[in-house]
């Protein structure tokens, strides 16, 4: 009866030993990193959405601006090298990885940006339907790109702080050791905006 | 290695409810949570109190709560000024109305003992303020007590306290405070934050908003916003949609017809679950045909309506999906972690019952983690509640009525918990 007792005791000493270690965030590390992990996959996914999209879209405008051949093919090289980057399982956690990404995903936005800006001086081009649903699609997948990253910004500033701030400091000197801190966007691209064309 | 763990699970126990614990925002120096004041009388307020802080550098903001979350008016008005980051840099004050506890509390920095000592707090809650509350004037008794706050804090020190002294506020240019970005608070289906929109309008669009919900379970919103704070429309109806929540949870069923008439910018943001639907190439057609063109011509409330009945034909597309749509898939969730503060709350309550608090105060002493006893001047914080207990029978009853009517919505409409990535589309005119 009375080892039950003390069975039941320690049982319950061994619950709020759990308790209270949950209560101080013991699970935040690896719960904010498969956060932001959700969040890198959704980057990747909307910059798949558009490397998708430009194939369709150059030969719209192939159809009625031949002679700006330059400008096309800069934006299918940009392309190709954009979707033949490696993408290694630990990118987040790569400085030189990511910053490669991120450089040839900037470089795709370049010559995309200069593609619609010579599509302007088409106006057959620009009153085709097709031309104009892609060009919205093109559009609507920037923005969903750019709240993807920003997500994932939030989401990657959450976890690197909680990596060195206490409690999290903690756990990760002794539970996670192996967590590093994750690569995330430089600012200067978030400033860029597509280019604005008024007519 | 035992202690250790045992130390720092202790120091979790303490650690824990106080992350708990929600915090409204800190966006002005008027946070109104429990909507006591009406718009036009908290920006008079906001005015005064930026003019306080710009003539006599003293700082003081007005908090009225929805509810203290369960702990005292005093110590949750403790815990938001650290929560909001306000306990370096002395001169400041905090006006703090819990208004389901019935309580009232004024908490200042000991550097302006000058201006508020010697019982001139406790004169404003129970002669200025208490009586209104009393009477069930809210907005009277938190405006009488935030004059009565400033005409202390800007007379000089050593002046003698007069009960009514007159407020003396420099009648500068409007200092604003500096905020990222300004939402409105989803008061409906149609906010017209702009007051762009004639009534009539306002209440067909809001009639069939409610009939599209009805059927389909989308929320569509229609919004108009004075100013974007100097982000782009897609941020700001990105985040805006986000805060409100739009659509239902897990079906992330919600769109936001955006109007910024300052900057000349429509958004249609629609949520995740509606992109395959309400593809970015219809909505730009919808916003290019149904609306810019009347927007050009000042005809706000005909473009506005357009656009709303193009969405809706577009999202009410036919019995067929209505029947998929029909049967939502409502799964219950209750988060782990519910349960787990569940019983960590009665660990809480059985420990402080067995008196337990007090041997691990001594521990911390022991430690050097806690002082024994507050010398003088260790609080820089001093506290002066005041509670209405005596007369609370008419505190409490009274409030429902009053506060009702001045939240100013008149069908309650909230978010279900939707989410947007982005996806829409938007233009100009």
């Amino acid at each position: 009866m009375r080892s039950l007792a003390r069975l039941a005791g320690r049982f319950g000493l061994l619950a709020i030993l759990g308790i209270s270690l949950a209560g101080c965030g013991v699970n935040n590390i690896p719960s904010q990193e498969e956060a932001a992990k959700a969040k890198w996959s959704q980057v990747l996914n909307q910059y798949q959405r558009r490397a998708d999209l430009i194939p369709n879209l150059v030969e719209t405008v192939k159809g009625y601006a031949k002679q700006e051949a330059q400008v096309l093919e800069a934006v299918v090289a940009a392309r190709a090298r954009a979707t033949s980057v490696q993408v290694p399982p630990d990118i987040l956690t790569n400085p030189e990885a990511f910053k490669k990404f991120q450089e040839a995903q900037t470089q795709l936005s370049g010559s995309l940006g200069r593609l619609l800006a010579i599509s302007e001086n088409y106006p057959d081009l620009k009153s085709n339907q097709n031309f104009l649903a892609l060009q919205s699609q093109l559009e609507g997948t920037e923005n969903r790109i750019s709240v993807a990253r920003r997500d994932y910004i939030e989401a990657v500033q959450a976890y690197n702080t909680e990596l060195k701030t206490f409690p999290g400091v903690l756990w990760a000197s002794t539970l996670y050791k192996g967590n590093k801190p994750m690569e995330t966007f430089t600012i200067a691209e978030e400033t860029k905006r597509p280019p604005q064309v008024k007519f | 290695m035992r202690k250790v763990l045992a130390i720092i699970a202790l120091l979790c126990a303490f650690a824990a409810p106080a992350t708990a614990v929600d915090y409204p925002q800190l966006d002005g120096r008027v946070v109104d949570e429990a909507r006591l004041l009406s718009d036009g009388a908290k920006r008079a307020l906001e005015n005064k109190l930026a003019n306080l802080e710009a003539h006599a550098s003293k700082q003081l903001i007005v908090v009225t709560l929805a509810s203290a979350r369960g702990m005292t008016v005093d110590d949750y008005g403790l815990a938001l000024r650290k929560q909001w980051g306000l306990e370096v840099n002395g001169k400041r004050v905090m006006l703090i109305v819990g208004s389901t506890e019935g309580r009232s509390v004024i908490q200042y920095d000991t550097s302006l003992k000058g201006y508020l000592g010697e019982g001139v707090t406790e004169r404003i809650l129970e002669q200025t303020m208490k009586p209104r509350f009393s009477a069930g004037d809210f907005p009277g008794g938190v405006i009488d007590g935030s004059n009565a706050l400033i005409a202390a804090l800007i007379r000089a020190p050593s002046e003698p306290a007069l009960a009514s002294a007159p407020v003396r506020v420099a009648q500068a240019d409007e200092i604003r405070v500096p905020a990222t970005a300004e939402y409105p608070a989803l008061s409906g289906r149609v906010v017209d934050d702009a007051g762009e929109l004639d009534a009539a309008t306002r209440e067909s669009l809001r009639a069939k908003l409610a009939a599209l919900e009805a059927k389909t379970t989308h929320q569509l919103v229609v919004a108009t916003v004075k100013s974007l704070n100097g982000n782009s429309v897609e941020e700001y109806a990105n985040r805006l949609f986000r805060r409100w929540q739009l659509g239902q949870r897990g079906k992330n069923n919600g769109v936001l017809l955006l109007h910024a008439p300052a900057e000349r910018k429509i958004r249609i943001e629609v949520g995740y679950g509606l992109e395959g639907t309400l593809t970015d190439a219809i909505t730009k057609y919808i916003i290019a045909n149904a609306i810019a063109p009347r927007f050009k011509a000042n005809d706000f409330s005909g473009g506005m309506t357009r656009g709303v009945d193009d969405i809706i034909k577009v999202l009410d597309g036919g019995a067929e999906e209505f029947k998929q749509r029909a049967a939502p898939k409502q799964s219950w969730n209750l988060p782990p972690d519910a349960i787990f503060m569940a019983i960590f709350a009665l660990v809480i309550i059985t420990t402080s019952m067995g008196g337990l608090i007090g041997p691990i105060h001594a521990f911390f002493v022991w430690l050097g983690w806690a002082k024994k006893k507050p010398k003088s001047g260790f609080w820089h914080w001093m506290n002066t509640p005041s509670s209405y207990g005596g007369s609370s029978g008419s505190w409490s009853s009274s409030s429902g009525s009053s506060w009702s009517s001045s939240g100013g919505s008149s069908d309650s409409f909230s978010g279900g918990g939707g989410d947007s990535g982005g996806g829409g589309s938007s233009g100009d005119y």
